[in-house]
C-alpha cells in the first residue's frame, strides 16, 4: 500500500532520443531551400545579365491609341535577335492595336531575313476598367484583370517586361513582381513614360515609380 | 488638284471640334483659302449635323474609323487633329501643316502639355475648338515657319536597355 502513495512518473526519456518528430526538420529544410532559391533569384538581378542570356523572352504591354504607336517606335530600335520571342499583350477590348502590331511584326521578321526568329505571340487580358464604367463594378473587373494577368505572366514566364503606361500594365507588372517574390523567376521590368507626359507622370508612371523605389521596376525612363 | 483638309479625333469622341469644323464660319474660311474638301474622321463622336441652308461651300465627307489613316493624312493639304499623342506623332510625320485642337472639355487634360510644348517649339499650331477659326485665319502666315519633326529615334533607348541587360544594342 505504501508503494502506491508515490505518483508514478511516465518514463519517456528513451523515446525522445530515438525518434524526433520529422515535421519541424522538414519545415526547416524547406525554409532553407526557399531562402536559397530567393537569394539566387535576388542575386540574379545584380548580375551582368539580369534578364538572362539573349534572346530574351519579352512581354510587351500595348494600350489603346498612342501607347501602341509609341511602343512600336521603341521596339523598332531593339535588335530582333536579342529580344525574342515578343509576346504582345493587349486588352481584350482593344481592336486597333492588333492590326498595327501584326504589320510591325511582319516587317520585323522581314528585316531578319533568313535568320529564324522565335515566333511572336498575341496575348489578351481583360481591362481593369473601361472608360465610364461605374466604380462599383470596377472592383470586380479589376480583380478579374489581376487574376488574368497573374495567369498570363505565370504561364508566359518572360525574361523582360516592357511597358509604357496603359492601364493594363499595372496588373501585369504586379504579376511579374509576384514571379520574383515567389523566387520562381527573375523578370526585368522596364517602364518608359509616354511621350505625351511632358510635365507630370501618368498614374501608371507614379505606381511604377513607387515600385522602382522598392527595386521591383528596374528601369524607369522618361522622354522629356 | 484637290486640297483636302483632313481632321482626325483618333479613337475619342470630340463633338466640339466636329461642330466647329462643319460650321459656316470655318467651312467658308476653308473655301476661301482654297481647300476643295473637308474630310472628317469622327471616331466615337456623334454624327456631324451638316448645315443645309445654305449648304457648305465645299463638300464634307466623314467616317468613323479606318484600319489606317495614313493615306488620308499623307494626301491632305492641311491636318487638324485632337491632342492625342499618337495622332500628333502621326500628323508630324506628314508634310502638311498640323493644327492640334485641345479638348478643353476634358477633366484631366495632360494632353495639352504635349500640344503646347510642340507649338512652343514650332512644330505645330495648338488651339481649341473655340480658337479654331482664328488659328485657321493665322495659318498661312504661321505655316511657313513650322519646323518638321525629326523621325522618332529610339536608339538611345535600345543602347540603354542593351547595356543594362548585357545583350548589346544590335
Amino acid at each position: 500500500l505504501s508503494a502506491l502513495s508515490t505518483p508514478m512518473l511516465p518514463s519517456r526519456a528513451s523515446s525522445d532520443v530515438v525518434s524526433p518528430s520529422p515535421i519541424p526538420l522538414a519545415l526547416a529544410l524547406l525554409a532553407v531551400l526557399l531562402a536559397a532559391r530567393v537569394a539566387f533569384v535576388w542575386r540574379r538581378g545584380r548580375s551582368r545579365r539580369p534578364a538572362g542570356d539573349p534572346p530574351l523572352r519579352t512581354l510587351v504591354v500595348l494600350g489603346s491609341g498612342g501607347h501602341t504607336a509609341e511602343m512600336l517606335v521603341l521596339l523598332r530600335a531593339l535588335p530582333p535577335e536579342a529580344y525574342a520571342p515578343l509576346l504582345y499583350t493587349m486588352a481584350a477590348s482593344d481592336t486597333t492595336s492588333a492590326a498595327k502590331v501584326a504589320a510591325f511584326d511582319a516587317e520585323r521578321a522581314r528585316r531578319c531575313g533568313s535568320k529564324a526568329l522565335l515566333p511572336s505571340e498575341m496575348l489578351r487580358v481583360p481591362r481593369s476598367r473601361e472608360v465610364g464604367q461605374s466604380y462599383v463594378t470596377s472592383v470586380a473587373t479589376t480583380l478579374r484583370a489581376l487574376i488574368a494577368s497573374l495567369l498570363l505572366v505565370w504561364r508566359a514566364r518572360p525574361d523582360l517586361l516592357l511597358c509604357n503606361g496603359p492601364g493594363t500594365c499595372v496588373p501585369l507588372c504586379a504579376a511579374a513582381w509576384s514571379l520574383r517574390l515567389a523566387g520562381v523567376k527573375h523578370v526585368e521590368v522596364a517602364f518608359v513614360e509616354s511621350f505625351c507626359r511632358v510635365e507630370s507622370l501618368s498614374l501608371s508612371g507614379r505606381i511604377l515609380m513607387a515600385a522602382a523605389r522598392l527595386g521591383l521596376c528596374q528601369h524607369f525612363l522618361v522622354q522629356w | 488638284s484637290s486640297r483636302v483638309c483632313f481632321a482626325t479625333v483618333g479613337t475619342t469622341q470630340f463633338d466640339a471640334l466636329t461642330r466647329a469644323l462643319v460650321s459656316h464660319e470655318v467651312t467658308g474660311l476653308l473655301a476661301r483659302h482654297g481647300y476643295s474638301c473637308l474630310r472628317l474622321q469622327i471616331g466615337r463622336g456623334s454624327e456631324p449635323v451638316l448645315p443645309s441652308d445654305p449648304p457648305p461651300p465645299i463638300p464634307i465627307e466623314w467616317y468613323r474609323f479606318k484600319d489606317s489613316l495614313e493615306a488620308d493624312m499623307r494626301s491632305a493639304a492641311l491636318l487638324i487633329s485632337h491632342a492625342g499623342a499618337g495622332s500628333i506623332m502621326e500628323g508630324l510625320r506628314c508634310t502638311a501643316p498640323l493644327l492640334v485642337a485641345v479638348n478643353d472639355g476634358l477633366m484631366d487634360n495632360h494632353q495639352q502639355e504635349l500640344a503646347h510644348e510642340l507649338d512652343r517649339r514650332g512644330h505645330l499650331i495648338a488651339t481649341t475648338p473655340r480658337g479654331l477659326y482664328a488659328a485657321l485665319e493665322a495659318l498661312p502666315v504661321r505655316a511657313a515657319s513650322l519646323e518638321p519633326w525629326p523621325e522618332g529615334d529610339a536608339t538611345e533607348f535600345a543602347r540603354y536597355l542593351g547595356a543594362a541587360l548585357g545583350v548589346g544594342a544590335g
